[in-house]
């Protein structure tokens, strides 16, 4: 028997030695080149990147990834390889892109909004902070949308304003997107809301829609456009500043302003809830990734998500885009964790469904 | 477009040149992804969609659909054959087509299971295309409380199941149930029995727990006896003709219990309507009944044909099923699902109720796809069953090595997580303990996998329509049929107690 | 020539053997998920009460029914000596359960080694020692299965599927 042990572990540590070996001498800290300022397009032509998705395979963050693909590789020359991460609602994948090394070759694409929040509460298990990545653009921020169901009754925000009974609400996971937008539109207006959350997606909410249990549900627009042509549910309310081009007749939160008993709180809220919207989902690199590289990167970025070709493709593959450039991400992000104490709190408390 | 003219169009789409050749990719595609341990539907879809943007609608749908139809068949081979589920519906295909395989009957098992499989498919196609213009007052009447009642009958079925041994199955299926817990609570951002660790937030994944505690504990029990006589899968080397005629028997067997088949395939076709069960629990449902209305009850989990015919064939069905409620609403009722829609978005074709008016000749191709899909599924899974049993006659102590290591990277795939190859480790020590002491494995995998609909179900059904939903007529109806069930079965396990007691006198 | 006699006797001292066995088995098997359920029942009465509704639910008939079952296989154990057959497992006696544990432990190894090691060296590892140094086959034969297995995987999942397999700790730190 001992015999065989101390076989086992000197196969075990042969086969690890190489690899131990191998690992060394095929390392090269990025660090030693300083001397000359790395020129950043050849660094990375022909590299790899490792493209971090905080979702499982197939969903939307997955399609515009695939759509940027060939255009960035023809403006950086770099090849985008994506790997998904899914886990704890895409903090995984965050922590994953923070904690990566800062040699440029690994991005993420990040619900920024989400992250904010996430981190306006003091998440456990958050290895990240928003503010310290690298940012290289904005992807698409996504209009928020109350949709009601036409069974419901309800057909325009002003009713809701002035419902006398409760009208109920459905949202997905406490301190969600859904249930937050809920719970804010609330407060910001003074609705007569009952707000059921724990559903466990957008389609088991939109069930229960068409069955006539629930009233509507605030969601992003882009999940509700087929339902919303096929004349069952329709929007009452959108997020923006202005309507948006598809949504001619749905009225802007901003516009509703005017409606409210306290215009300068409701403002307030409502501008911050704005802010974190904005945020939407963006592109990063890992905190401390030198400058060349990341302004490469950025130049990409822009070039791809002005390029007439990719426009197209967009089109048709039914996807919008909102481009943010990398440095006005930082500013965009600030807005957003620099809410107003009393604010801020109201948001913290809402998140945690004290509200 | 006329029904009729629908179907014509869909049929002959199904087989232009066009479109076929990217059926017959994706049907082998399918396949083969199911044989591979960890490896989904889900996954199976999210492959495809990349190369969706570049073909034509009707190419498009016959790849996507191809591919997802094949899966359950390939997963139901390696079931059968080493023991290891390809996906989480094949957990049924567990119980009797492993100790088939033990006997020397694998290719019957095989056999059998392939054409269930089709044949379950063909009635989940059907029910599909004749469902679709109905489906909306249909599914519209199961919201929460009506999906809590039927999880708990599914769950009542375990009560079938252990029926020899009440004691350990239940407390199987309350340690499933509980295992369903594990993770944060979206309704509170309760963290529950994580232990502080990271990878629990989301709670126990499906694919290794059941990879752990049915294949990993194979392993194990394989691994023990390699020495001994008996060590090897096969107790007696079938030679290939052998094989080929039991293969043909199962087909066989599968046409002569088409009643069975029948009635398996509803109960796939109606579970995979209602969103949110997924399709494990129809599997054993499904074997359940096959089980209570079989006249060899006792034979059940020993290596019963019929149970590998139930389970593989309201497998297939639950597919049609699923699909059905998920063209209809346009709201995907599972992941894999999701993906189809995306899938079928980026082909621009159009889901909603409206696709059996405007889009008929459509639904007709996605009929015909199904079948034809897993047609060629069967016959590709034909020829590989002969040489995939050779493989099970190998030595344990080289089949086990090889098949852990393929069973870990499934286990790893599934979420880029090495946590899970732990999860599958665990459940694999735990699987086998359960195996050797008389635990109803199944019984705990079906309380694992309806804890969380039960759960949820029952907190949207309190809140939505408060304390007397029971009172619902659907609600009402389908927990009379579930006491009603338990009762008796409650009574015939008292009953042959007290018969074996007088025997012994 | 067998003797009839002692081959059954030693058949059903063989039996009776794996029956005591068992019976001691279960009596840890249970207790032991009798104290793992416990520990769940108390941390539950911690959580919110929403959350804590349903586990608590099921764990109260769960406790009782591990309970009932404790005092029944204690019963049927009644004639069995557990104590000197859990110390013959502590002493390294009892064959199965050396067989188990070293399987376990092996795999534990492997998930070790893929963690710091990467994939592939972990399940190639894990391979070879199995074939090799467990079981003694033939070395020719345990290397050419645990590379073209290797290979297999690789081709199949890096290749075809583009899953990217765990490189390893070592090389996050290194490169």
């Amino acid at each position: 028997m001992k015999k065989s042990r101390v076989f086992a572990l000197s196969v075990s540590a042969l086969i690890l030695s190489p690899i131990m070996f191998g690992g060394l001498t095929a390392c090269q800290p990025s660090e030693q080149n300083e001397n000359a300022v790395v020129d950043a397009a050849s660094f990375y032509k022909g590299k790899k990147i490792k493209w971090i998705i905080p979702y499982s395979p197939g969903g939307g963050y997955d399609e515009y990834a695939r759509l940027l693909s060939p255009y960035l590789r023809k403006y950086s020359g770099a090849r985008f390889d994506i790997l998904n991460l899914p886990g704890a609602g895409g903090m995984r994948g965050a922590n994953e892109l923070f904690t990566s090394p800062s040699d440029g070759l690994t991005i993420g694409m990040i619900n920024g909004s989400a992250l904010v929040t996430n981190e306006l509460v003091g998440i456990k298990g958050a290895q990240y902070k928003i503010g310290e990545f690298e940012f290289l653009c904005r992807v698409v921020s996504d209009i928020h949308v109350l949709i009601v169901s036409t069974r419901s009754g309800y057909d325009s925000f002003e009713q809701i304003l002035n419902a006398e009974e409760e009208v109920i609400i459905g949202a997905t996971g406490l301190g969600g997107s859904t249930y937050l937008d809920a719970v804010i539109s609330k407060e910001a207006f003074g609705l007569n809301l009952k707000i059921i959350h724990g559903f466990d997606s957008s389609s088991v909410i939109r069930q229960a829609m068409l069955r006539g249990n629930i009233v509507g549900s605030w969601g992003s627009w882009g999940s509700a456009i087929d339902a919303v042509d096929d004349g069952r549910h329709i929007v009452v309310l959108q997020s923006g500043t202005e309507r948006n081009a598809d949504l001619p007749d749905a009225p802007t939160v901003f516009e509703m302003i005017e409606k409210s008993s306290n215009q300068e709180r409701t403002l307030a809220i409502v501008t911050a809830w704005e802010s974190l919207n904005a945020v939407g989902r963006v592109v990063a690199t890992a905190p401390g990734t030198p400058a060349e590289k990341v302004e490469f990167l950025r130049a990409a970025f822009e070039k791809t998500m002005h390029d007439p070709e990719f426009l197209k493709d967009l089109k048709q593959a039914g996807r919008t885009i909102s481009y943010a450039s990398g440095d006005e991400m930082s500013n965009i992000v600030a807005r957003a964790t620099a809410m107003p104490d009393d604010i801020e709190q109201l948001f913290v408390r809402a998140i945690k469904g004290e509200l | 477009m006329g029904i009729i003219d629908g179907l014509v169009s869909g049929f002959f789409q199904a087989v232009s040149l066009e479109v076929f050749p990217f059926l017959l990719v994706g049907a082998v595609f399918g396949l083969v992804i199911g044989v591979i341990p960890g490896l989904s539907g889900h996954f199976a879809m999210a492959m495809v969609i990349p190369f969706l943007y570049a073909m034509e609608p009707g190419a498009g749908i016959a790849f996507l659909l191809g591919a997802h139809s094949t899966v359950a068949q390939g997963g139901g081979l390696t079931a059968i054959l080493f023991s290891t589920p390809g996906t989480g519906q094949n957990a049924a295909t567990l119980l009797d087509g492993p100790p088939m395989r033990d006997q020397g009957l694998a290719g019957l098992a095989t056999g059998a299971a392939l054409a269930s499989c089709f044949l379950g498919a063909v009635f989940g196609a059907v029910a599909l295309a004749l469902l679709i213009p109905v489906l909306q007052q249909v599914v519209l009447f199961f919201g929460p409380p009506e999906i809590f009642v039927l999880a708990i009958l599914a769950l009542t079925f375990v009560a079938v199941l252990g029926k020899e041994d009440l004691t350990r199955s239940m407390i199987a299926a309350l340690a499933g149930l509980l295992l369903a817990m594990v993770g944060l609570d979206n309704v509170t951002n309760q963290e529950r029995f994580t232990l502080g660790l990271f990878e629990l937030r989301d709670g126990l994944s499906l694919v290794p727990v059941i990879l752990g505690l049915f294949a990993v504990a194979e392993m194990f029990d394989l691994w023990v006896r390699r020495d001994s006589r008996a060590g090897g899968m096969q107790a007696n080397r079938l030679s290939a003709k052998e094989t080929q005629k039991q293969i043909f028997q199962g087909i066989t067997e599968a046409f002569k219990h088409w009643w069975l088949v029948l009635r398996c395939s509803a109960i796939g076709a109606a579970m995979g309507l209602i969103p949110g069960l997924g399709s494990a629990p129809a599997a054993f449902v499904a074997y359940g009944h096959a089980k209570q209305s079989s006249k060899n009850k006792d034979t059940f989990g020993k290596g019963n044909i019929e149970g590998v015919i139930g389970s593989e064939a309201a497998n297939d069905a639950v597919e049609g099923g699923a699909l059905a409620s998920t063209l209809a609403f346009g709201i995907p009722g599972s992941s894999s699902m999701g993906i189809l829609l995306a899938g079928l978005f980026i082909l621009g074709v159009e889901t909603g109720p409206n696709i059996i008016t405007y889009n008929v000749d459509i639904v007709f191709l996605m009929l015909f796809t199904i079948i034809i899909g897993n047609l060629i599924g069967t016959i590709v899974g034909l020829f590989l069953v002969n040489p995939l049993s050779r493989a099970t006659s190998l030595r344990a102590s080289i089949l086990v090595p090889i098949l852990l290591v393929v069973v870990f990277t499934g286990a790893y795939a599934v979420n880029r997580s090495g946590f899970d190859i732990g999860v599958a480790i665990v459940f694999g020590i735990l699987g086998y303990l359960m195996k050797e002491l008389g635990y109803s494995r199944a019984a705990m995998l079906i309380g694992f996998v309806l804890g969380f609909a039960v759960e949820k179900n029952l907190y949207l059904a309190l809140q939505l329509s408060g304390p007397y939903f029971l009172l619902d007529p659907i609600p009402l109806t389908l927990a009379i049929v579930t006491v009603v069930f338990l009762g008796y079965n409650v009574w015939t396990i008292i009953r042959d107690k007290r018969r074996k007691k007088s025997y012994a006198r | 020539m067998h003797d009839k006699q002692s081959v059954t006797k030693s058949g059903d001292r063989v039996e009776e053997q794996s029956v005591a066995n068992k019976k001691s088995l279960e009596l840890c098997f249970i207790i032991v998920v009798g104290l793992i359920v416990a520990a769940a029942f108390f941390s539950a009465l911690g959580y919110d009460l929403v959350s804590a509704r349903t586990p608590l639910v099921i764990m109260v008939p769960l406790l009782i029914l591990i309970g009932g079952h404790f005092m029944r296989v204690k019963k049927a154990s009644r004639n069995t000596d557990v104590v000197s057959i859990l110390w013959a497992v502590v002493k390294g006696e009892n064959q199965n359960f050396n067989i188990v544990a070293g399987f376990s432990g092996w795999m534990v190894l492997l998930l070790a080694l893929i963690i710091v090691a990467g994939h592939y060296v972990g399940i190639a590892a894990l391979m070879f020692i199995l074939l090799r140094v467990v079981s003694r086959e033939k070395i020719l034969l345990s290397l050419a299965i645990t590379t073209g297995v290797t290979l297999m995987i690789f081709i199949l999942f890096e290749l075809g599927f583009d899953i990217e397999l765990h490189r390893g700790a070592i090389f996050k730190i290194w490169l």
